[in-house]
């Protein structure tokens, strides 16, 4: 049922301007500058051999895993957003109470929240995952609030005609009508999350890929930098593509998922 | 045995920092035991507020609705709703969507099966059990909606303006069909059914009883038996005629329509 207007998938042309820039890259870093200033932008292939040194020692998918590990266990606690968002968007009750924290909370960026973080938790795991949390949880929040309240009256109201109690209204039918913008709210937190995995990394932490280019950063090592910039934008766009496969896949019916 | 009865009912709506609007005022009449009864109107006199204090979606501000002498409550499966938007829940099946109400219903899921298959092969969409509603024609989503409502056994059948978001051509095939399945049912086997149109013919074709209500606030302008034989066919004279005096009746109330 794939009725966009765009291809959603880009062919091999489409990555022209990229290797413009690419070569673009080599000239420059070959030509133009000279040895030392050379160390601050060395050439693609000297990063690919980087690359190469830092997956081959394993350095690489230690940090990877840590950082992922991280990313992982702050999106669980962040889905507790999911039943709190319902409860916002259903009761209005509830919502009267959460909100005004909500909205006062929201606007702090989890970069501000680093300091008192490390100051409370430490340097390591459990701060790192407190950021990244706090970047997952609202926009999860949010959209699940908004895709509730998006729910047509009508297919509640048939629901309840048909016999359907309080709970299983809720569960049956206001958590399907509002996945498909559930979906998006994770998509979103995960990515504000994984951005602020690597803030939170740079200064918290031992290890990780934001450990990994700062401590690279110390000893000048470029390369280094530069790989560990390239694999945190593969793995974020990983794991937004994947979100995006799992939900056209498990919400067929969505437009917004296929789309 | 399910006799709806309305008496003296008035709905008026209350805003905060909004003049109360008035939907209707001294409403009063019956529909008896399996029978099908249009309510016509048009556009706003309030129909559609009746047809949803009818299922408990909305309280009455006076007055009250009885069915078979209880009245109205919450919303339950005694009284299932066709909607005009269909309100097909779009990540269930066709089936699923049928089954819906039997397993709130808690029909033994083995007995399910063939309650879902009668309905479903009722409204002609056999073959479609495993489609998405978003894979169906408005028609087919229509036909799905009236086989989940019917699908519970209720005592009464609520519709609001069922066909009026089909094309022209969907409508008129639907309203025949819908004209078949009361002609050729069991007696015994028939709802009490009350529809919701602004559709004269719609109200002829279908209906034993049409009530028709004036503009806002609605009030009853006139009960109309409608004892023409079934099937019924727009062409017959007896049929013009009627819709004639339907028409001439409420001249003042409706503007014309095709």
């Amino acid at each position: 049922m794939q009725t966009g207007v765009r291809p959603r998938l880009y062919g091999v042309g489409s990555l022209g301007l990229l290797a413009v820039i690419v070569l673009g890259w080599w000239a420059v870093s070959t030509y133009l500058l000279d040895k030392t200033t050379r160390a601050l932008l060395p050439p693609p292939q000297d990063v690919v051999k980087a690359a190469w040194e830092l997956a081959r020692s394993g350095e690489l998918w230690t940090h990877l895993r840590d950082s992922i590990k991280r990313e992982a266990v702050a999106f669980l606690w962040a889905t507790s957003a999911i039943p709190l968002g319902i409860a916002m968007g259903w009761w209005r009750a509830v919502e009267e109470q959460v909100d005004p924290l909500v909205e006062v909370l929201r606007p702090v960026p989890p970069l501000a929240w680093i300091p008192l973080s490390i100051l409370w938790f430490g340097v390591g795991d459990t701060q790192n995952q407190f950021i990244i949390f706090l970047g997952c949880f609202f926009p999860i929040l949010l959209n699940t609030i908004a895709g509730v309240k998006g729910v047509e009256p009508n297919l509640v109201r048939a629901a309840r005609c048909l016999g359907a109690s309080e709970g299983r209204i809720l569960w049956r039918v206001v958590l399907r009508a509002a996945m498909p913008q559930i979906i998006t709210g994770v998509r979103v937190g995960l990515g504000v999350g994984w951005m602020a995995l690597v803030a939170a990394e740079l200064v918290g932490a031992n290890s990780g890929l934001g450990f990994l280019i700062n401590d690279a950063r110390t000893v000048l090592r470029t390369d280094y930098v530069i790989v560990g910039m390239a694999t945190i934008g593969v793995v974020g766009l990983a794991i937004d593509s994947a979100i995006r496969a799992a939900g056209a896949k498990l919400l067929p019916w969505s437009r917004a998922m296929t789309r | 045995m399910s006799r709806v009865a309305i008496s003296h009912l008035g709905k008026t709506f209350a805003e905060a920092g909004h003049d109360p609007v008035e939907a209707l005022r001294d409403v009063s009449f019956e529909v008896a035991d399996r029978e099908f009864c249009s309510i016509l109107g048009h556009s706003g006199c309030g129909k559609t507020t009746l047809l949803m204090m009818l299922a408990g979606f909305e309280q009455p501000s006076a007055g009250s609705i009885a069915v078979d002498g209880q009245p109205v409550g919450a919303p339950t499966w005694q009284r299932t709703v066709v909607f005009q938007d269909y309100a097909l829940f779009p990540w269930m099946t066709v089936e699923d969507n049928v089954a819906f109400g039997l397993e709130m219903k808690q029909v033994a899921a083995a007995e399910r099966g063939a309650i879902v298959a009668r309905n479903i092969a009722l409204v002609g969409l056999q073959g479609f059990e495993r489609r998405y509603p978003h894979q169906l024609s408005g028609g087919m989503k229509q036909r799905v909606s009236i086989a989940r409502a019917l699908a519970v056994d209720p005592a009464v059948l609520l519709m609001d303006e069922p066909f009026a978001a089909l094309d022209a051509q969907n409508r008129s095939r639907m309203q025949e069909e819908m004209g078949r399945i009361l002609a050729s049912a069991d007696p015994q086997a028939r709802k009490t059914m009350v529809l919701v149109t602004h559709s004269i013919e719609e109200a002829i074709l279908l209906s034993d009883q049409i009530v028709v209500l004036t503009r806002r606030p609605g009030r009853v302008k006139a009960e109309i038996r409608v004892d023409l034989p079934r099937p019924r066919s727009e062409l017959d004279p007896a049929f013009i005629a009627m819709k004639r005096r339907i028409r001439d009746l409420i001249h003042d109330e409706f503007e014309i329509e095709a």
